[in-house]
């Protein structure tokens, strides 16, 4: 894997094992429970989450079948989500994604890695590894959302234990 | 050659804005409001950011980055100080990690420093310090966006106006991005 991108792959490892730890124990609908003063529910923000990581490997030229893309779609906020994924096909689909991401951040050679993205974010580093850089980025700025969120649902605080490994 | 530690600081300053675009949304008493369930309060999460900042990069390639003068756990006490005095705070964390990028060059990414006692490289250590900054800026604009309410202000993409941002795509440039939050209030300027 080139220097650059290893440690942006080493976060997005460190992340998929975080939000599902977010997740444990939480019921479906604590998972769409919306907090006092509006903002988003932990199912929308994992959802959105995982859809991200859809749309950068899909950008790194290695797409992956969405399987949220159907309760997305047509959703601009969510109020407009009329059915939701449940806690096990968001998991399944972020443990997918994940898997997929970092082949694709493990396949992808210097020059790609500095070629000009070709998508909507023009970013102050306009090549492929920027677009990495970012969506590491809003990966962590949500997930201290849905971690925030899991206690205010009266729930442990999220554990940084690592899958594979006994937490204490 | 200088363009990691540039888009490394311009990622650093587009998450700073948004944190402050939600602070200033906020009155006096409300920064010290704790989330439900006994969340932090925004101004806790300030406070802990700033000084993480100022531990990590005081003397950042010569010394831990875990500096024996911390005092981690205090920085989540519940607390109440003035919004100018909190402000203050800030920045000054804000300060020494601007301090220590503006004598950075991509040079140094392949340098050793530690972090409690643990190696990593430079260029590990600075992403690691920002996907940190993210998260807890995340709960910043989350809790702020709690207590405004309906009269709460979008730092980026308001709900059902994707498509008109996408037609504006620059104001995703971390200096463009910044400049576009609004900060009522304090006005605190990055």
């Amino acid at each position: 894997m080139d220097q650059r991108v290893a440690p942006f792959a080493s976060m997005f490892g460190l992340n998929t094992d975080l939000l599902l730890n977010c997740l444990q124990g939480l019921s479906e609908s604590e998972a769409r429970q919306c907090l006092p003063g509006g903002g988003n529910s932990m199912a929308f923000l994992a959802a959105h989450l995982a859809d991200s990581r859809y749309f950068l490997v899909e950008r790194l030229g290695n797409p992956l079948s969405n399987p949220l893309a159907r309760y997305l779609a047509q959703a601009r906020s969510i109020s407009d989500i009329r059915e939701w994924p449940t806690l096990d096909e968001i998991r399944s689909a972020w443990l997918a994604v994940s898997a997929h991401l970092q082949d694709a951040l493990a396949a992808l050679s210097a020059a790609q890695l500095s070629e000009p993205n070709v998508h909507r974010f023009p970013l102050g580093d306009s090549s492929r590894l920027g677009l990495i850089v970012f969506l590491a980025q809003h990966d962590s700025y949500h997930l201290g959302q849905v971690a925030f969120l899991r206690r205010q649902l009266g729930k442990p605080a999220m554990s940084y234990a690592r899958r594979g490994q006994s937490s204490e | 050659m200088n363009s990691i530690v540039s888009s490394v600081r311009a990622e650093y300053l587009r998450y700073k804005a948004l944190a402050e675009g939600g602070v200033g949304q906020l009155s006096d008493a409300e920064l010290f409001v704790s989330g439900p369930g006994g969340g932090n309060s925004v101004a806790v999460i300030c406070w802990h950011v700033a000084d993480n900042l100022r531990s990590r990069f005081t003397d950042f390639l010569t010394s831990d980055g875990e500096k024996p003068w911390r005092k981690r756990d205090e920085e989540f006490h519940a607390r109440t100080v003035s919004r100018s005095d909190l402000l203050a705070h800030w920045e000054r964390g804000w300060a020494v990690l601007m301090e220590t990028l503006s004598g950075l060059t991509d040079d140094d990414l392949g340098r050793t420093v530690t972090i409690r006692g643990q190696p990593l490289l430079v260029s590990e250590a600075l992403h690691r310090s920002l996907a940190h900054i993210s998260y807890h800026v995340g709960q910043i604009v989350y809790v702020a966006r709690g207590l405004r309410g309906d009269g709460w202000r979008f730092l980026s993409i308001p709900p059902g106006q994707s498509e008109q941002y996408n037609a504006q795509p620059n104001r995703e440039k971390p200096a463009a991005h910044a400049a576009g939050i609004p900060r009522a209030g304090g006005g605190h300027q990055v």
